[in-house]
């Protein structure tokens, strides 16, 4: 009995062997709820199991993830995990905050200017507010990561987004943002007050005082002063951030899963991704119902069963086969479009991924 | 018809006004505010459903609405879908108080940004404010949004406070306090919180519910916990005959997997009611049909209001 999901894209590789034996970065991306982080943590230690030590970088894991891989709690550093492969394993759980704060400290051309940034609370909310952030610091520390020389494999996990595209745009909304004209024309004038404050500047900070009071606006303005010398260097690093995201190493894998409207996030987020010049390496459906075949209508095994218990399990069967096939409908429309050179199947759990020996049976799956 | 009022919903419908329904992504949080929304429109009521971008089970609710051959009793204009952009909202905000030429100069210039950075919660803040002007107009008998991701949830219910404390002058101040008063009132406004018998939604849900109790800010009304599945019972002997021969007879196969799914559901549910306390919760099943239509949201409007929580079996 054939799954009807495996004929699909049967000119493709089902297996990510080749991707992580040849790449040296690859980042797993796709909507919220496909089990990307379980992915991420599933490559890695296969990866790690054919000998190749890799660094995996999680964005919030469940709990029993963190308990799964055997550890007590995951930090911004890159602690080491006792596996039982030839290769090392490490994993780091990105910590937004810390990673930007390590970044002012780095380019602050002064340790007192980087204490006056890191207690602005224009600044302590970036993190927070400014959409993109949470991406542009897990490739920050994807490029932090890149130089450490006791891995040569990083896996990450994209932190989970309204929109999944935000942070191949992170780093030119924070440059944006840093660079804003209206801010820099106030800073310049603010000392002497000799350059003449166009009309427009003077009466959008007007309204904006009227709007939400002045201390927010000489917040802002103080975190620009603060910020004052330190754009080039921000500037520099997104720029080299943003090319490690295009070197020739660099792999994109999509997670979905068979669902319509994960699907249709995928096909959104795939098109996305093209048109940023990046291509999908590989594509996961996670998730699948598994294919139990035929109906055995004429078995005598169930000529024996109860009639009641009969119609229910030819029901159930029939339910299953029905979601089955819209599923192999809906991954073949997202293949037609997106197009992977690599597809693995991985089948629900009828569990929760509870441990090490969990992560692996799906490892083996993902590396066949 | 309308259906007279008895399950869980139509009691909520009764009591309150405004339903911010959260919860993690992909958990139906769209759909159950689109089935919501068809309940109370079938009990009479004038129904805002408030998004904040454009939701595929939107679209549905209003195409099915729009050609509706199954419910007549829902009148077409009973449910007004509103997207709210928070860009927009502000924009608007800021016309209202007099500020309408800076309004779009204030994004495009890229200081909205800036200041909303500087003023955390200042976008969630608007959006609140203007679901509690919808409240004050009495347009509507019923207004839910359908809120973003629970994590987002919380900025949504914290961000009255924090303005509330950072802009101790300017106008949005009573904005804040207006919008405190929207929260703080149950018979005014509820979270709806919704979740899947899965381990990650469950934790992220226990998570959300701890961090609403330590705001304080609004009542936590039913836990929906959404796709649960239930089997029918077998005999003995059938069970048997399952056990020896699931992995050649498809029947049998699919059974264990249906079944092995719902053990793992019965984990998580019981986990989640044994923290949930005194919070009351319903379950709805899982729709075993390919796509979700307009068909099914209806379907789960229907067990909305159904007296006890008959759930069909599959």
């Amino acid at each position: 009995m054939t799954n009807p999901a495996e004929t699909l894209g049967k000119d493709r590789t089902h297996s990510f062997t080749d991707l992580v034996t040849t790449n040296s970065v690859v980042i797993l991306t796709g909507s919220g709820g496909v089990g990307k982080t379980s992915c991420a943590a599933a490559l890695a230690i296969g990866a790690s199991m054919i000998g190749i030590d890799t660094c995996v970088v999680t964005i919030d894991p469940a709990k029993r993830l963190a308990d799964a891989l055997g550890l007590e709690s995951i930090g911004n550093d890159a602690v080491e995990i006792k596996t039982f492969g030839s290769g090392k394993l490490f994993a780091v759980m990105l910590d937004a905050d810390a990673t930007f704060d390590e970044l002012v400290v780095r380019y602050a051309n002064s340790p007192q200017q980087a204490q006056n940034i890191l207690a602005n609370r224009v600044y302590q909310n970036l993190t927070k507010n400014l959409s993109g952030i949470q991406e542009y610091m897990a490739m920050e520390k994807l490029f932090e990561l890149h130089t450490d020389d006791r891995f040569k494999l990083l896996i990450v996990d994209t932190p989970p987004s309204a929109n999944a595209i935000d942070f191949l745009d992170a780093p030119r909304r924070l440059i944006g943002f840093l660079d804003n004209k209206v801010f820099r024309v106030i800073m310049n004038t603010g000392p002497s007050f000799l350059k003449p404050v166009s009309f427009a500047t003077k009466a959008i900070l007007k309204a904006i005082s009227r709007v939400v009071g002045s201390e927010v606006v000489d917040q802002a303005v103080a975190f620009f002063q603060d910020f004052e010398g330190m754009q080039d260097g921000f500037r520099a690093r997104a720029q080299t951030v943003q090319a490690l995201l295009h070197e020739e190493h660099t792999a994109f894998v999509l997670v979905t899963s068979p669902r319509s409207d994960t699907v249709r996030e995928a096909i959104e987020f795939g098109e996305k991704l093209v048109g940023f010049g990046f291509s999908i390496s590989g594509l996961v459906s996670n998730r699948e119902t598994p294919y139990f075949g035929e109906p055995a209508s004429k078995s005598p095994i169930l000529q024996e069963i109860d009639p009641t218990d009969r119609t229910m399990l030819d029901k159930v069967l029939a339910e299953i086969r029905n979601l089955k096939a819209h599923e192999v409908q809906l991954l073949d429309n997202l293949l037609e479009i997106i197009d992977p050179p690599r597809l693995v199947h991985i089948p629900t759990l009828s569990k929760d991924v509870a441990n090490m020996e969990d992560l692996a049976q799906m490892a083996k799956v993902l590396l066949a | 018809m309308h259906l007279a009022p008895q399950g869980p919903i139509p009691e909520l419908l009764e009591k309150t006004t405004v339903f911010l329904v959260a919860g993690k992504g992909g958990v139906g949080k769209s759909t159950l505010s689109a089935s919501m929304a068809i309940c109370a429109a079938q009990l009479g009521r004038r129904v805002a459903l408030v998004q904040l971008s454009e939701s595929p089970a939107t679209t549905t609710l209003a195409t099915g609405l729009a050609n509706d051959e199954i419910e007549k009793s829902i009148k077409s204009d009973q449910i007004t879908v509103l997207t709210l952009k928070p860009e927009d909202v502000l924009v608007e905000y800021l016309q209202d108080h007099g500020l309408s030429a800076l309004g779009r100069r204030l994004i495009s210039s890229g200081v909205v940004s800036v200041i909303a950075t500087a003023v955390p919660g200042i976008k969630e803040l608007l959006i609140l404010g203007k679901i509690k002007q919808l409240e004050r107009l009495q347009t509507y008998d019923t207004i839910i949004l359908d809120s973003p991701a629970s994590g987002h949830l919380i900025t949504f219910l914290s961000s009255p406070k924090g303005l509330g404390d950072i802009a101790n002058v300017g106008l949005l101040r009573s904005q804040a306090e207006e919008v405190t008063a929207l929260l703080k009132d149950p018979s005014r406004c509820k979270v709806v919180l919704v979740t899947l018998p899965e381990e990650t939604p469950v934790e992220e849900t226990l998570q959300t519910i701890s961090k609403i109790r330590e705001l304080d800010t609004v009542e936590i009304g039913p836990v929906i916990i959404n796709g649960v599945i239930h089997t029918s019972k077998i005999n003995n002997l059938t069970r048997d005959k399952i056990g020896e021969y699931a992995s050649q007879i498809p029947e049998f196969g699919a059974y264990s997997y249906v079944e092995a799914r719902q053990a793992m559901q019965i984990r998580n549910i019981d986990l989640l009611r044994h923290k949930l306390g005194n919070l009351s919760y319903f379950q709805l099943p899982l729709i075993f049909s390919e796509e979700m239509s307009y068909k099914s949201q209806l379907f789960l409007a229907q067990l909305m209001t159904a007296s006890d929580q008959e759930i069909q079996p599959i």
